[in-house]
């Protein structure tokens, strides 16, 4: 049998299609978000000319009108909106005069930074716990990993910041106190601070990063551990009652393979959670960052619309979105991987 | 008790009891069941529903975790060696080495996220020194023992996109492909029409007798064990009514359960029968008002 393009396609059409539909996406939530920024009240063009120390007349108002893509009709700000799009540019800061894309893409990589390293850490310490929930069959240890998952969601993250501040750096002094990711100025290649550390060499900074670090990732571990392990023992307590396990173990599968199957049939409940506060994170990190005194892309948002810096704002919301579908396009290719039944175009047979 | 493993023997229990814990109580199921199988013999387990099959054959597989059940008995052996048959302690059940379970849905039993290869893989990859080939080969000469044809492509697809005889055939090659001592199957063709269940009946008694394995099948079809099956242990709440050659099961010596399960299977000559001869004699029509 020959395989043809057209076989492979077939093969590999499900994540294809997928990754075929991020850049729509991208078009369609940006489009919204040029309308929604539209609709605030206040007049963005008032406030940029009045920012400036320059006598008010009717040409500067026009020209900065003109500067911000607020000229025309709201048809010709669109067709202008999606021209800088497609090339990339979302205008200039009112506030800094930087342009907006180079704002955002300075302070992203840190955000990410932290809050992957923070939720990978939940979800290693999930997946540990969860493997001692259907390993140890002692009673007291599974109602202890049981009776950790019920505190899902229920303290919010910067509560236990705060109970780590004031045990490990004010009672305890064991960890430095929360004044950034090292003294002095971090050098930049990539925007994500450890890698650029590491790159450059600097290597007591790095160190520097990585203690102050602890506290705030270990914060994260702890509030959100819980969320991904209740979805893993639900998933974990349900595969177990299921036949299939029970016709591993009765057909001789060694136990090694049977617990590989019963994650893998657990896990995509857990990875959706991890997609939804990964979201959630990109810009609900600037509450864990202004604790600890890390900038972050948070810190860019919640500064624009505090200056009305509406090509700021706009901006911050298309790569927020953005940065939330692709989250969102990874969650669904590694579902996919895991259970080929959610690949479109598949119609379980009738159960 | 340094008795020589006895090599003809498939398996054996004596005295074996299961009692379901509920609270602080043991609610009994199976009671004082003692019966022994020869290689290749062919036991039926056959009652009404609820007698206790499926928890008898469960316990024996080493099915039933310690927490919900327990297990006495004063002997057990698989193929003639001492087994602890008593209920697995540990969350995620340990199989009593030597014998293979099949289950009614065959749907619900496959792995449903693996594909074909892989679920042979796992079984396979027990068998020390094989590689990748070999268990691609073996498991692909297995789907042709249980008569699917082009056993590569089904071997690359996964259960859903199986038909229901497939994948019963599937589930039957996993189960056998580590060459038991003994299969039990629990219900094992209920869910399907009658002739695609004589089909999967005689599979399953052709592959057995050519590796000399041991069934036990449950069914609460008493004319499917008169048909297929050497011997039949009829249950009745958890005890053993009757153990004896399925062409027994009608005569005189039998007990009067088990005269009355045989009974109960329709007949044309009885199509005008309102009563079924296992209750106790009321008439349908009182039941239904
Ligand atoms: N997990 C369980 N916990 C408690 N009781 C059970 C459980 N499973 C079955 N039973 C009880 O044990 C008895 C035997 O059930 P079962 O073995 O399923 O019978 P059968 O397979 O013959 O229909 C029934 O009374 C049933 O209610
Ligand atoms: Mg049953």
């Amino acid at each position: 049998m020959r395989t043809t393009i057209r076989d492979r396609y077939r093969a590999n059409r499900w994540w294809i299609l997928r990754l075929v539909r991020l850049p729509v996406d991208i078009f369609v939530f940006a489009t919204i978000a040029f309308f929604l920024i539209r609709l605030l009240p206040g007049d963005p063009v008032a406030v940029a000319v009045a920012s400036r120390n320059e006598a008010v007349t009717p040409e500067t108002v026009a020209a900065v009108r003109a500067q911000m893509g607020l000229d025309g009709s709201i048809w010709e700000q669109l067709l202008h909106f999606w021209g800088g799009l497609f090339r990339g540019n979302l205008g200039d800061s009112l506030q800094t005069s930087i342009p907006v894309v180079t704002e955002v893409f300075s302070r992203l990589p840190s955000t990410l930074e932290l809050i992957l390293l923070g939720l990978l850490g939940a979800f290693v310490a999930c997946l540990v716990l969860g493997f001692v929930y259907v390993r140890f069959a002692n009673p007291l240890l599974r109602r202890a990993v049981r009776f950790y998952s019920s505190f899902a969601t229920t303290v919010p993250v910067f509560v236990v910041a705060i109970f780590l501040i004031v045990l490990f750096y004010v009672v305890l002094a064991w960890l430095p106190a929360p004044l950034g990711r090292a003294a002095g100025t971090l050098p930049v290649v990539t925007g994500f601070p450890i890698l650029d550390e590491i790159i450059t060499g600097s290597w007591s900074m790095l160190g520097e990063t990585l203690v102050a670090y602890i506290m705030p990732v270990a914060a994260m571990v702890i509030t959100y551990t819980p969320n991904l392990l209740t979805q893993l023992i639900g998933g974990l307590d349900r595969e177990l009652e299921q036949t299939t396990t029970r016709f591993q173990v009765a057909a001789g599968a060694p136990r090694r393979w049977i617990f590989v199957s019963l994650f893998r049939r657990s896990l995509p409940s857990v990875i959706v959670v991890f997609g939804l506060f990964f979201g959630s994170l990109i810009g609900g990190a600037v509450t864990i960052e202004s604790l600890f005194g890390f900038g972050g892309i948070g810190q860019l948002g919640v500064r624009s619309v505090q200056t009305v810096d509406f090509p700021a704002l706009q901006g911050f919301l298309i790569i927020v979105v953005t940065v939330c579908l692709i989250a969102m396009l990874v969650v669904d290719l590694i579902n996919m991987a895991l259970d080929p039944r959610r690949r479109p175009g598949i119609e379980e047979a009738s159960r | 008790m340094n008795t020589p493993a006895d090599l003809s023997e498939a398996l054996a229990i004596e005295g074996f009891s299961v009692a379901y814990r509920s609270g602080a109580e043991l609610v009994p199921a199976v009671r004082e069941v003692s019966f022994s199988l020869r290689r290749s013999e062919r036991l039926a387990i056959v009652g009404e529903s609820g007698s206790g099959k499926t928890t008898l054959a469960m316990a024996i597989a080493g099915l039933l975790p310690h927490d919900s059940a327990r297990i006495e008995y004063s002997a057990a052996r698989i193929a003639g060696r001492d087994v602890d048959m008593s209920a697995t302690r540990s969350i995620v059940p340990v199989r009593h080495e030597g014998i293979s379970m099949i289950f009614q849905d065959a749907m619900t039993s496959l792995d449903p996220v693996a594909s074909i290869a892989h679920q042979f893989r796992t079984v396979l990859a027990r068998t020390a020194g094989m590689g990748r080939r070999r268990i691609r080969q073996e498991s692909s000469e297995w789907l042709e023992r249980v008569g699917i044809n082009q056993p590569e492509r089904v071997l690359g697809l996964h259960p859903y996109e199986l038909s229901g005889g497939m994948r019963q055939r599937v589930m039957i090659a996993l189960a056998l492909c580590s060459s038991p001592a003994v299969l039990i199957a629990d219900e094992p063709t209920s869910a399907l029409d009658v002739i695609v269940s004589q089909r999967i009946m005689n599979l399953i008694l052709s592959l057995t007798a050519e590796l000399g394995t041991a069934v036990v099948a449950i069914t609460h079809d008493i004319e499917l064990a008169a048909k297929y099956m050497d011997r039949a242990l009829v249950l009745y709440a958890g005890r053993v009514q009757d153990i004896c050659p399925t062409d027994e099961l009608g005569s005189a010596s039998r007990s009067d359960y088990t005269r009355a399960l045989m009974e109960c299977v329709p007949r044309l000559e009885d199509y005008d029968r309102d009563y079924l001869p296992t209750l106790v004699p009321t008439r349908r029509s009182d039941l239904a008002s």
